[in-house]
This record gives structure tokens, sequence and C-alpha cells, in this order.
């Protein structure tokens, strides 16, 4: 398998807006920090962390919609931040996004043929009747009615809005998408409907996703290899199956102590792993390990001192903890 | 974006719940009344058949809603009537009524009250106050909406380049509309045509270039609240250049505000074409003009109320119309009041 996307020491810090006198650079936010990772031809891979980890923040920096501070992105052995012109039409081509929230990320003002038929305009793809052709074969696709092309997005589910949002990502035949958070705006019964199409429209289309979730039992349906995000940082990067059987970094341990058993038996007696307080400022991370104001194992001075190298514990899977244990979480 | 929007735009949105199944159980009105005759007779919607009435877009929602609020449909017929009026007023007031600026100086001809022959009276040079009154809305019509028109255009660029762009150049901008708005605003316009030399049209170029810091800033703030949307986002991800990204995801998503603010400004440039006229900045006699007219009447107030009465009465109907219709629109035009 070749590498399709590669990121390298990726670091995004947004300067925290201060008065009018004290300056405004002194202070940053550290969304995302240090964060290496590739991603296969034709794999998933998951980006699982608590809201504000720094997920969305690296979902945007890999299609451009942000600029990392430092670091480096690159698709198909080029840099993304240097592509200009024809070579970053062509990127723009090739990666596509599925945005988190089906309300917000369809132009109220544009029909649904406008919106799927877009892409195409931009890149100047074919001529009217062909468009039309496509955009309904792509309703077919992702299941809507085709006939729907000229209604607005406000008549319609927000299941079937993002639908209409995957037929637009789909429009351009992308190589790479990134889904952010795809489904955790829909209800439960929906979420299953839609991640099972992607997956099935991944088969079809050779899809390669990034696939950015906060609830780990969503991710596991769809993911090959999962990355595990806290503050900013991957503390754990594996195959899914060694992943989920046996997590090694006390985060990943907990977060999966915390997907929800559906026998109430099994559910009542399994030990749960609840961290106490909540997740550090990421204006000011703690030192050394940034997990160890909440690690249930943490020991000191160690950990608050020197941080842990995310390093292989096992074939094909990485912790970042420098007392990484392989620890079975009872699931469903 | 935070899942707490979500959970929010949710409950405001009555078709997220569509694609689960239909609720079988009885059914309950607000006051808890059981409605299950009702219930019975329910169809189960196929899935994607649900919310659909025809495809009507968001403007033409806007035009329903607005349909029924009496009040705003009110001052649309007022307005309109007003138009009809003045733009017809060649063909029935000037043969019938008297010409607006034809003199009578005939003893006695002048300060009549209202009589079957002068309907509204005559002022002190013998007048047909109800010929100038009609004519009068001719120019503060005219001066309302060129002046608004004016301000709408240079506040639309301005509010359009600071809002998209921000940086510096919002900066520079929405300093100097500061500047414009730290200065009162009838002063300002006096001191304006002060400069200009008083006449008609300097009025509706001194109100126009006075308006526009206004609609700048409401413009600028409905931009940034529109960029902040993911479908921004995701036509910047799919490569769309500057000008597809203002024109047709961003403009017509932030203009609505505008056409609010623009409706209402009419208004209160028809009052400030008045002030200023009653001052005798604006229109010069013998011109008629709401404002001129109750200038000239102010001194014969207790002699000859009419005079004041009618011009008055003008300038309060036209411009509550205007500030009706504005209300409506933006009731109508608010997405989050959908049912």
């Amino acid at each position: 398998m070749s590498e399709l996307l590669r990121v390298n020491n990726l670091k995004k810090y947004f300067p925290v807006e201060q008065g009018l006198l004290t300056s405004r650079l002194s202070r940053k936010v550290k969304a995302v920090d240090d964060v290496s990772f590739t991603v296969n031809q034709g794999e998933t891979l998951g980006l699982v962390g608590e809201s504000g980890c720094g997920k969305s923040t690296t979902g945007r920096c890999l299609i451009k919609l942000l600029v990392p501070t430092s670091g480096t992105v690159e698709f198909e052995d080029r840099d993304v931040a240097k592509l200009r012109g024809r070579d970053l039409k062509a990127f723009r081509r090739d990666v596509q996004f599925i945005f988190q929230d089906p309300y917000a990320s369809l132009n109220p003002r544009m029909t649904i043929g406008e919106i799927v038929s877009e892409p195409l305009v931009v890149h100047g793809i074919g001529t009217k009747t062909e468009r039309r052709s496509q955009v309904q074969d792509l309703l077919k696709t992702v299941g809507l009615n085709p006939e729907h092309l000229n209604r607005y997005p406000h008549e319609f589910s927000g299941g079937q809005r993002q639908r209409i949002g995957i037929a637009r990502s789909l429009a351009l035949r992308p190589k790479l998408i990134i889904c952010d958070e795809p489904v955790s705006a829909l209800d439960v019964s929906i979420q299953a409907q839609i991640v099972n199409l992607l997956s099935d429209l991944q088969d079809e289309f050779g899809l390669t996703y990034v696939f950015i979730a906060h609830d780990l039992s969503v991710v596991r349906h769809i993911s090959d290899r999962v990355a595990v995000m806290y503050l900013g940082k991957i503390v754990e990067l594996g195959d899914w199956k060694n992943l989920y059987d046996a997590p090694h970094h006390p985060y990943t341990q907990s977060l999966l102590s915390a997907v929800p058993v559906p026998d109430p038996e099994k559910q009542k007696s399994r030990s749960r792993i609840i961290l106490q307080g909540d997740v550090p400022s990421p204006i000011d991370p703690p030192t050394g390990c940034r997990f160890h104001t909440r690690c249930p194992i943490a020991q000191f001075p160690i950990c608050s001192e020197q941080e842990p190298e995310l390093r292989e514990v096992a074939p094909g899977q990485r912790a970042a903890c420098h007392f990484a244990k392989p620890m079975p979480i009872a699931l469903g | 974006m935070s899942d707490r929007d979500d959970l929010h735009h949710d409950a405001h949105n009555p078709h997220t719940h569509d694609e689960s199944p239909v609720d079988h159980g009885e059914l309950r009105d607000a006051a808890g009344h059981s409605i299950k005759d009702q219930s019975r007779s329910l169809p189960i919607p196929p899935t994607d058949d649900i919310i659909t009435d025809g495809g009507r877009t968001l403007w033409g929602d806007a035009w329903y809603r607005l349909r029924k609020n009496k009040l705003a449909i009110a001052g649309l017929i007022w307005v309109i009537f007003v138009i009809l009026v003045t733009l017809s007023a060649d063909l029935w007031v000037k043969p019938y009524f008297g010409d607006p600026l034809a003199m009578d100086t005939t003893l006695g001809a002048n300060l009549q009250p209202p009589s079957a022959e002068h309907i509204m009276g005559t002022d002190k040079l013998g007048r047909d106050v109800f010929a100038r009154v009609v004519y009068g809305a001719r120019i503060s019509l005219t001066v309302g909406v060129i002046a608004v028109a004016i301000s709408v255009a240079i506040g639309l660029i301005m509010g359009a380049l600071s809002g998209y762009f921000g940086g510096f150049m919002d900066t520079l901008i929405m300093r100097g509309a500061d500047v414009f708005l730290a200065f009162p605003y009838v002063l300002f316009a006096i001191a304006l045509i002060a400069v200009l030399g008083p006449s008609y049209r300097n009025v509706f170029i001194a109100i126009g270039i006075l308006g526009w810091p206004s609609i700048a800033r409401v413009f600028r703030s409905s931009i940034l609240s529109v960029k902040e949307n993911e479908y921004i986002d995701a036509a910047k991800a799919m490569g769309a250049g500057h000008m597809r990204m203002i024109f047709r995801h961003i403009m017509p998503n932030a203009v609505a505000p505008i056409i609010v603010y623009g409706t209402m400004s009419i208004g209160g440039a028809i009052i400030t074409e008045a002030a200023l006229s009653f001052l005798g900045m604006g229109v010069q006699p013998p011109t008629p003009s709401w404002g001129l007219m109750l200038s000239d009447a102010r001194p014969l107030m207790v002699r000859a109320p009419w005079l004041m009465l009618w011009p008055g009465f003008a300038i309060l109907t036209t411009v509550l119309a205007f500030v009706l219709m504005g209300d409506g629109l933006r009731d109508a035009l608010d997405v989050k009041m959908k049912d």
C-alpha cells in the first residue's frame, strides 16, 4: 500500500486575542501540537478525541482551509502548503471534505442541484446537461430521489442533508475525503445509515478517508487504523483491532470504557475508568505528559517532567505513555 | 463549531427527526387533550417525500410570511398608493385641483380653509395645498429612494470589503465609518449642504453620503456571521474564487438585513429631507416640499392650522408606512422565525 497523505510534525497555534494594550502575540492556543501520521491509499484512518483536542483543526489543515503554524502536510509526495494556481486546483479536486453540521454546510439559497454541481462548475467540468445528469446520478448514489434537484436544503431532514453533502464531495471523484464528524449532528438511527453509506462508497469508488469523530463506537465500524488525540497530540495510534482489543494508553482505555455496552448486566458489572476533572486549557498545557493531570496511573515526577515519545508498544501500534501496557476493556 | 451549536440548531429545526419512524402513540394537542382521530388518519410518509411543499424558495417563503403581516401590507399598500398618486399627478391634479406653483393674488384667495374648490385649503400665496402636498410627495419619495440608493451602494461595497477581507482594510473602513458617525447627523448634513450649496440635488447627495456608515456596519456584521457558516468553508475547499464566494455564497445570505435597514432608512431620509427643507437648507421655494410647507406654516399655525396639518400628516403616514414595511420584512426574512 502506498502512502497517499503524510503529515509531519504538524502544529497549529491560534493567537489569543487580548486587550487593546496587551500584546496579541503573547499567548497561543496550541490546538494541534506536533502531530505526525500517514494515511495509506484506500484505507480509513479514524481520528478520535474529545471536544477541543484539535482533531477538527487537524482536518482543516489537511485540506488547506487552515495554514499550519509549522510542519508539513504532503499529499502524493507534494507539500500542500506550497501548492499554487493549477496545482492547488488539482489538489482541491482530489481532496474533499464532509462537514459536521448538515444545517450549516449547505447554502440555504441554492438548490440541491446547484449545490451538488457547484464543484463541477468551479472546475469547469462538463456542459450544463452533462452536469445535470451527473448530479442525478450522484443523488441516486447517495440514496436520494434524483427528482429533488430543484428543492432547497431546508426541505430536507438532517440525514438527507448529510447525504447531499456527501454527494457534493463525490462530484469531483476525489481520492481522499476528510470526514469531519459527519454523523455527530445526526440521530443515532441515522448515524448508522450514513456510516454504512460512506463505507459502501469507499468500496465503490476506491476512496481513502480520514474520519474524524469523538465517538469510538462510530469510528470502530469504518476505520482500518485509529489515532487517538488528546490536547493537540496523538497519544495512541494503531490498527483498530489492536487498539480496541488491547489499548495501551490510559486515555484510550478510559475512552473505551466510556462506550456503553448494550447488555445491561455486563454494563453494570464492568469496571469503568472515570477521569477526574476537565481537559486542561490548550493555552497552557501541562508540562511533561499532557495527560498526567487526569491520568489514573501517573507516577511523579517522571510524568510531569518528561514528555513521553509516541513509541511502538506492539506491532503496528504506538502509544505515548511512559507506562504503556495493554489493558483490555470489555466491549459489548 | 461546537456540538452545542448543533443541538441548538436541531432544537430550532423541525425537520431533524423526519427519518425516524412515525410515532403511532396517542397524539395530544397543546392542552393535553387527545387528538386520536387525527392521528389515526395520519399517513406514514415515505422517507424522502416528507417536508416538500413544491420547492418554495426562501424568498418565496419570506413573501408568504410578509403577506400574513397585516401592518406591513398596510404600509406596502400606502407606499404604492402614494407612488401611484404622485406618478399620475400631472393627469388629474394639475387640471382639476390646480397647479402647485400657481399663485392666486386676488384679495381673499389666500389662507382659505378647506372647501369644495380647494379640498385642503390654500396657503398664504393662494396656492392649492392639496396640489402642493401631492407634488411634495414626488420630492420626498425621490429624495428618500435616491438618498438610500446612494448610501446602500457605498455601504454595500465598503461593508463587503471590510467584512470579507478583514484585517487592515476592515480597520481602515470601520474607523472611517466611526468618524462619520461621530458627528451629529443633521449638523453634518447642514455643513455638507453649506459647502455644496442648498438645492434639491444636494439634499440627497448629503443624506446619501451620510447614510453609508450605518449600512456598511450592518452589512459587515451580517457578512461576518455568514462567513462562519460551513458552506463558506465548503466553497473554499472546492476551490471557488473570490467572485463566486462573494456573489454566490455571501451576498444572497447577507443582504436580508440591508433590505430591512434600507426600507426603514427611506423613512428616515424623508424626515431628514423635511427637516433640512424646514431649516431652509434643502429644497428651495417655490418647489413644493413637505418640510418647506411646514416651515411656511409655522407662523400661521393658529390662523390656518390646515397648512401645517396636511404636510405633517403626509410625512407621518409615509414614514410610518416605510417603517412598518421594514418591520414586516425583518420578521419575514428572519429564517429563525420560520414555522
